[in-house]
């Protein structure tokens, strides 16, 4: 017998016998862990996978061991593991996997399950952590409000800018150029609403509406040179509720919606007829090679009365940066409006393979259908597919690619159907999603059980985003603003 | 004055603070209270902590949570105000060479502006527990005068107080051992640097002008209104000028009389000037609606009954809760705006409609209008009262790990941790709230269909509900109330409102 293998299997043994003093019983099932991270698979360098064992146990031991057949635990009220040996240990199963025998405690008797696996993916993930949106989930008021970014190789938040900055007025939409801080902008509405650019860390507060064009800029994707920005204009972005009790509560829908492309160096609007028609054209993105425009486009329908028959197809238009020209004709690439459904939020990877995309029953505010799930599209061949490993019978929606394209981010429902978490999972080169798993949390349960955020509109980011925040308030209450013209 | 004399004066003075929230403005404590949720977590104090004037904050909203019971609440109160008297004439004394008893009235000054201040719905009690500190330390520090006492105090009383710290301040610079430029330099110089690491350093994300008025003293920001600086001078003012009066040799007895009469007569003036009869009255209503003591609301609005859409909707509320819906002529009505309101952004005005829609069986209404007031509340605190609908809609609605979430943060409070206790157990057993009569009623005469509410079409969503479930009482006299109301609204024209589900 392998020395190498019998050592690791002894100490086991000695650890678990040294933890579980006294009778031990061995249950036949698996661990009743929260968040559910059996079988997920995670990429090396994420903070400790901490977990909590439900049922009223009052301890919990956990040990890690590898494909080596290394070792390291630990024990108290929920699994917590130490950030080092953590690493260490998820850096040394690459491309393998890490096996966690569980023990709970209840009454003075320990309790042993299923072993249970937790995949380490071949692909790194290199970025530095997530952006996104903290408020209440629910109507129409929010108070706390703000965008944050959290390192994902621990457990350290900070804020971007907090509403408190701003009071009265709304933060939202952090939209970073492919993952890079260096160039994004964020939105802030209310009564001294403007849009903050920054480029190459000097910031810009625009007043994005102009005579021509219908609204401010609301859904927005950066150019890959970093030179444009398209926006959707969307007027009146209402939002009703819903009466009934079918688990469905609000329904937030355009009254007429564009799309623009903005010079950001000059500050001029690219205008085309074919995406300024009556019918709802909204959320663009840019392929990676900055030559095509992504959009969706619904019919013009009668909302609210008809609000259920609103269906957006994906489509593409070329876009020409040297020449700042938009192409004169679009192409439907998806046309769910003939199934009756609704493609919204398109997100082509960096690495050009593939668009990733919400998929709901109609309408283009995917996080309020619980139907909603992911899907994507093979750019070699247009075909298209559920992610469905990825997927749950909540929303699945604001997803996003990493900078290497091999993880996405979305955020889903489906702890509890109101609160939103942003979830992981990896990608491989057949388009294949793993089972995904939620940010890792010092205390999950305690963190995501009495936490009233909902985690919106996240995105990888590769650096920290550096923003002086302490300008915000002089910035947007001065209302000085650089005026977009239209070209 | 005797030895007895000042006690008792300051005993009068807490007695009658207690009688004034207990019996005369009972309702400005029951909304105080419901608009803090007060959790014995260490992430709630972390969180209160981790921005200037967080610990005033946190002691406050503990302090607050007690109006639950409304007389316990005043008293509390009664004992803070009597403090702060204390404070302002024990600091009086040791300012100075010393004070003479027969100032002792002018002691009661401060309290008594504090009092009036409250009458602004707005005015938080972190700003009385501010100046309470600032006094406390001025006070800690008077009986030693320690210079590196001052000093650490400042920054650190800057970031557990906030800019109340200034009362503490002044009085060091005033007060204290040593040249005074020297002191007001030090003084200054600490407070400045305190707020600029603050500012730039810590990059507390407030803005820089909140940050100097203080951020949890009034619950609007940066609206602030002069007073409450005006009540921080009082704070220095007075014990000064009392440690500055002279002994009176003669007439004492009147000079004391005269002080007590004056400020007893100025400040029953400026409280009565400061409490504004007709919001007061409304906060009465909503306290009365979630007390569901219909009977007393209704006969307190036959006596009284403001101009308003929200105490129209209270009042046609206890009515119909009454059996007297057909009596809403007799009272002042404002058209159907006051049977149920629209949405409207703020912490008061959506709760009697939202307490309407639940009884009516619109529960996901009712939990839009739950969410929106406690989203509202403008210092962003959470809302016991909002909480607690919001958790009975979502079990109704059989959302139960949403439900049990709110109860979850309610168990950790002290006054509804009973009620969170015992509706845990409807979390994930249907039998059980079938079994209970008010969640079963509203199963089933919730509604039915699924469509788009649209509060212009009132008139036909009332009426969906009426013809879904003909025992829905409630819903036909208010969908015949709304019908009345609308035709006077419109002279008597039959109008078609048209919109979201058509004619």
């Amino acid at each position: 017998m392998d020395i190498k293998r019998l050592i690791p299997a002894v100490l086991t043994v000695l650890s678990l016998v040294a933890c579980t003093k006294g009778t031990t019983v061995y249950r036949n099932e698996l661990p009743p862990i929260y968040p559910d991270y059996i079988g997920v698979t995670i990429p090396v360098g994420i903070a400790p996978m901490n977990f909590n064992l439900t049922g009223d146990f009052d301890k919990v031991f956990v040990e890690v061991s590898g494909k080596d057949g290394k070792v390291f635990s630990c024990k108290g009220k929920y699994a917590r593991f130490n950030l080092r040996k953590w690493r260490k240990a998820v850096s040394d199963a690459a491309g393998d996997t890490l096996i966690f025998t569980v023990l709970g405690k209840k009454d003075g008797l320990w309790t042993q399950f299923h072993d249970f696996p937790m995949y380490v993916s071949p692909y790194p993930l290199e970025d530095y952590g997530v952006t996104y949106r903290k408020f209440a989930p629910g109507y129409e008021t929010y108070s706390k409000i703000g965008i944050y970014q959290r390192n994902i190789h621990n457990f350290r938040e900070s804020p971007i800018i907090e509403g408190n900055l701003v009071p009265g007025q709304c933060v939202g939409c952090h939209t970073a150029n492919a993952t890079s801080p260096d160039q994004f902008l964020f939105h802030v509405r209310g009564a001294h609403g403007s849009t903050m650019m920054q480029l190459e860390g000097k910031d810009k507060w625009l007043n994005t509406k102009t005579d021509s064009t219908i609204s401010n800029a609301v859904y927005s994707y950066w150019h890959p040179s970093g030179d444009f920005v398209a926006h959707s204009n969307n007027l009146k972005i209402s939002q009703m509720f819903w009466t009934g009790h079918n688990g469905r509560y609000i329904e937030v829908f355009d009254n007429a919606s564009d799309v623009i492309i903005h010079n950001v160096r000059t500050d001029e609007y690219i205008l085309s007829p074919l995406l300024r028609t009556e019918d709802f054209e909204t959320y663009p993105a840019f392929s990676p090679d900055g030559k095509t425009l992504y959009y969706c486009s619904a019919p013009k329908t009668d909302v609210p009365a008809r609000v259920e028959d609103v269906h957006y197809n994906l489509c593409a238009i070329s876009f020409d940066a040297e020449s700042q020209a938009i192409g004169d004709k679009a192409d439907t690439l998806i046309n769910a409006f003939d199934a009756k459904k609704s493609v919204t939020f398109p997100r082509p990877s960096y690495d050009g393979k593939w668009i990733l995309y919400s998929y709901a029953d109609f309408g283009n505010f995917p996080i309020n259908h619980n139907e909603s799930d992911l899907w994507m599209m093979d750019l070699s061949d247009g075909s298209t597919r559920p992610l469905f490993n990825a997927n749950s019978e909540y929303d699945e929606s604001f997803h996003n690619w990493s900078s290497n394209s091999h993880w996405i981010l979305f955020s889903s429902r489906r702890d509890d159907g109101l609160y939103s978490q942003i979830f992981f999972t990896s990608i491989d080169e057949e388009g294949n999603a793993t089972k995904p798993f939620v940010l890792p949390q010092r205390n999950p349960l305690k963190y995501y059980h009495s936490t009233l955020f909902t985690f919106n509109v996240p995105d990888f980011t590769r650096k920290k985003v550096k923003f002086n925040a302490s300008r915000a308030f002089k910035e947007t209450f001065s209302d000085k603003r650089t005026q977009i013209k239209v070209k | 004055m005797g030895k007895w004399l000042k006690p008792i004066f300051t005993l009068l003075f807490g007695a009658a603070v207690w009688l004034f929230w207990w019996l005369v403005f009972p309702q400005a404590l029951g909304f105080k209270e419901q608009n803090q949720l007060f959790l014995f977590t260490t992430d709630f104090l972390l969180e209160r902590l981790s921005v200037p004037g967080g610990f005033a904050e946190w002691l406050s909203d503990f302090i607050t949570q007690f109006n639950h019971i409304i007389w316990l609440g005043a008293l509390l109160n009664g004992i803070i105000f009597a403090v702060i008297q204390v404070l302002v004439w024990q600091i009086a004394g040791k300012i100075g060479k010393g004070r003479y008893d027969v100032w002792y009235p002018l002691s009661f000054i401060l309290p008594t502006a504090v009092l009036c201040l409250l009458g602004d719905m707005y005015v938080t009690m972190g700003f009385v527990m501010a100046i309470l500190l600032s006094l406390v330390l001025s006070r800690i520090y008077l009986s030693r005068k320690s210079t590196a006492f001052a000093m650490a105090a400042i920054p650190v009383a800057f970031w557990l107080i906030g800019p109340a710290t200034c009362i503490f301040v002044f009085i060091y610079m005033i007060s204290g051992k040593g040249k005074a430029l020297r002191r007001i330099i030090a003084g200054l110089a600490l407070s400045a640097a305190a707020l600029v690491l603050f500012h730039y350093v810590l990059a507390v994300q407030y803005p820089w002008r909140q940050l100097l008025l203080g951020i949890n003293y009034y619950q609007i920001p940066l609206r602030q209104p002069a007073s409450l600086y005006i009540v921080m001078t009082l704070a220095v003012a007075i014990p000064a000028f009392v440690a500055a009066l002279p002994g009176l040799t003669r007439c004492r007895t009147v000079c004391l009389i005269a002080q007590s009469a004056v400020i007893l007569f100025s400040g029953l003036s400026l409280l009565h000037k400061s409490y504004d009869r007709d919001i007061y009255e409304i906060l009465a209503y909503d306290q009365l609606v979630r007390n569901e003591r219909w009977e007393e609301l209704v006969s307190r609005a036959e006596k009284y009954q403001p101009r308003s859409d929200i105490g129209c909707v209270s009042v046609n509320l206890a009515l119909f809760m009454t059996g007297r819906m057909a009596e809403m002529p007799d009272f002042y009505q404002v058209g159907t705006r006051g049977l149920l309101m629209p949405r409207v952004r703020d912490c008061i005005s959506n709760i009697s409609t939202g307490e309407a829609f639940w009884r009516l069986g619109f529960v996901n209404e009712a939990l839009r209008y739950a969410f929106d007031t406690q989203e509202s509340i403008p210092d962003l605190k959470k809302s016991p009262r909002a909480m607690m609908r919001m958790a009975e809609c979502r079990i109704v609605n059989g959302q139960y790990k949403v439900a049990s979430k709110y109860i979850d943060i309610l168990k950790h409070s002290l006054f509804y941790r009973k009620w969170a206790e015992e509706h845990e157990k409807f979390l994930y057993n249907d039998e059980l709230v079938d079994a209970d009569p008010v969640y079963h009623y509203l199963r089933i005469v919730r509604s039915e269909e699924d469509y788009l509410f649209h509060y212009p079409e009132m008139d036909k969503m009332l009426a969906k509900l009426c013809v879904q479930n003909k025992n829905n009482i409630m819903a036909a006299w208010y969908y015949q109330a709304w019908a009345a109301l609308m035709k006077a609204e419109n002279g008597y024209k039959e109008t078609d409102t048209g919109g979201a589900h058509g004619s």
